[in-house]
């Protein structure tokens, strides 16, 4: 998938041009977090941009959207985990999965669930609502809702943010199983946090408007 | 255009509506995932509220039994308390008190709810699942206070009129059959339609109002509260204004 930004405008972005090739990761570091987190959310809300035109595949951001749901195509992790404080975490859980595979019935969403919640490492009481839920394992809880919905492309915002040292390890782990066949977008300014993972690196530098592209490898 | 850092303006309210308006028309395409929150709303607003409506409702409706009969009977107008009954029970207060409550419990709770959705990013979450955030939650809202206004109004009216009997027989010996029939004798086909679309159109104010407030909350905790104040101030002032225009093109034209 190509995406293309053209004379971009957000509230932290002045006209950008940039052209990204998400057939394999890209981590996209940003010394001000804002710009990076600006650019992704261009993506899912094409409407946040004041100005400008986004392109996937050379098609229109806005007209490609509506062609294809959003969960299919986009699957967006917030750096926080964000959840609908007023559902359980089943039924945040479930939300966006119900939307995704309408067709598909209960039993096997649970057995999806479960299987997520081993490989996240993760034992709690689905019932519980999400202010009762410790903010790290919220944000485990995002990824998996995510991953879940089986996007094309994986859009995280500050993986380890909120995580400890183990959690992060085990993230990690996952992340680079999935990168095998989802490419990622990353907006993170933790780089010596991806070692394992090979991925392709914009640097933002803000004393010149542009971008270096290196190849982080172990 | 973003939308977060646009400026407010009195249009907004009116693009609000609009895009209110167009989320309705296709209220099928998500009613598999809103139907939830249609159902929560109707709970809260409508099946929570039935205590304090039958306890107003009793009051209300017994007090002007008990003022209306002490006041006609001496003059031998007794059949007038049940002109009083319907005129002030069922065509006014019945609606405004109803749409009182809702405010104040529903209202209040309504725009508070939206506003920390937004502060916390949940209406962000949503448009990430390709969810419309006015069809899921203020479409929804809509539906469920508004249902829930009309049921309440109508068991305020029940309640109103029962307690009325119930407090008029405790000073004087009248007949539950015989209240009723000079009730219905006064009771108008007018009447009982104005009873049941007011509380529908006060239903759509009060969630349409306190949505908008609620989403008109831009990144601060500390604007929730100013909303909420504004949610009840102007749904009060609009109610008031909307029951004076039905009441006065029921008796133009009915």
């Amino acid at each position: 998938m190509i995406i293309e930004y053209q004379g971009v405008c957000t509230e932290q972005l002045r006209d950008l041009n940039l052209k990204l090739d998400l057939s394999s990761s890209v981590l996209i570091s940003d010394e001000h977090e804002e710009r990076a987190t600006d650019l992704l959310k261009c993506l899912i809300y094409p409407e946040y941009a004041i100005s400008g035109d986004i392109f996937i595949d050379g098609v229109l951001c806005r007209d490609f959207l509506k062609k294809h749901t959003i969960t299919e195509i986009f699957g967006y992790v917030f750096d926080t985990g964000i959840m609908l404080s007023n559902l359980s975490i089943r039924e945040n859980l479930a939300l966006p999965y119900r939307l995704r595979f309408p067709q598909r019935v209960g039993d096997e969403f649970s057995s999806e669930i479960r299987e997520w919640l081993c490989l996240f490492d993760l034992e709690l009481d689905l019932e519980l609502r999400p202010a009762f839920v410790k903010a790290s394992i919220l944000k485990e809880l995002c990824f998996i809702r995510t991953l879940m919905l089986k996007p094309r492309v994986l859009i995280i915002d500050n993986p380890l943010y909120l995580l400890n040292r183990f959690e992060r390890e085990n993230l990690m782990r996952i992340l680079i199983a999935i990168k095998e066949n989802t490419p990622i977008l990353i907006a993170s300014t933790d780089l010596e946090a991806y070692p394992q993972m090979t991925i392709k690196t914009l640097y933002w530098n803000s004393k010149q408007h542009g971008y270096t592209e290196k190849q982080a490898k172990a | 255009m973003n939308q977060s850092i646009r400026k407010k303006s009195f249009t907004d309210f009116f693009l609000f509506l609009e895009e209110v308006f167009s989320s309705l028309r296709h209220l099928r395409k998500n009613s598999h995932i809103s139907s939830l929150v249609i159902l929560r709303q109707i709970l809260f607003t409508g099946y929570e509220a039935l205590l304090l409506m039958s306890f107003i409702a009793m009051g209300i409706g017994g007090l002007i039994i008990l003022q209306g009969n002490k006041l006609l009977t001496n003059f031998g107008q007794g059949i007038w308390v049940h002109v009083i009954l319907v005129t002030v029970v069922v065509n006014e207060l019945s609606s405004i008190l109803t749409a009182l409550v809702v405010i104040a419990r529903s209202g209040t709770a309504i725009s508070t709810e939206l506003g920390n959705m937004v502060v916390n990013r949940e209406i962000d979450l949503l448009k990430s699942f390709g969810v419309s955030p006015i069809s899921y939650l203020v479409v929804s809202r809509l539906i469920g206070v508004m249902t829930a206004m009309l049921v309440l109004s109508i068991y305020f009216n029940i309640v109103a009129v029962v307690g009325g009997w119930f407090f008029s027989s405790l000073f004087s010996q009248l007949e539950f059959r015989a209240f009723m029939k000079d009730f219905l004798s006064v009771l108008k086909l007018s009447d009982v339609f104005m009873s049941l679309i007011k509380p529908l159109i006060f239903g759509f104010i009060i969630a349409l109002v306190s949505s908008f407030q609620g989403m008109q909350v831009y990144k601060a905790s500390t604007e929730v509260p100013q909303r909420t104040i504004k949610a009840v101030v102007n749904s009060i002032f609009y109610i008031v204004v909307v029951d004076i225009l039905i009441t006065w093109l029921f008796r133009f034209f009915g």
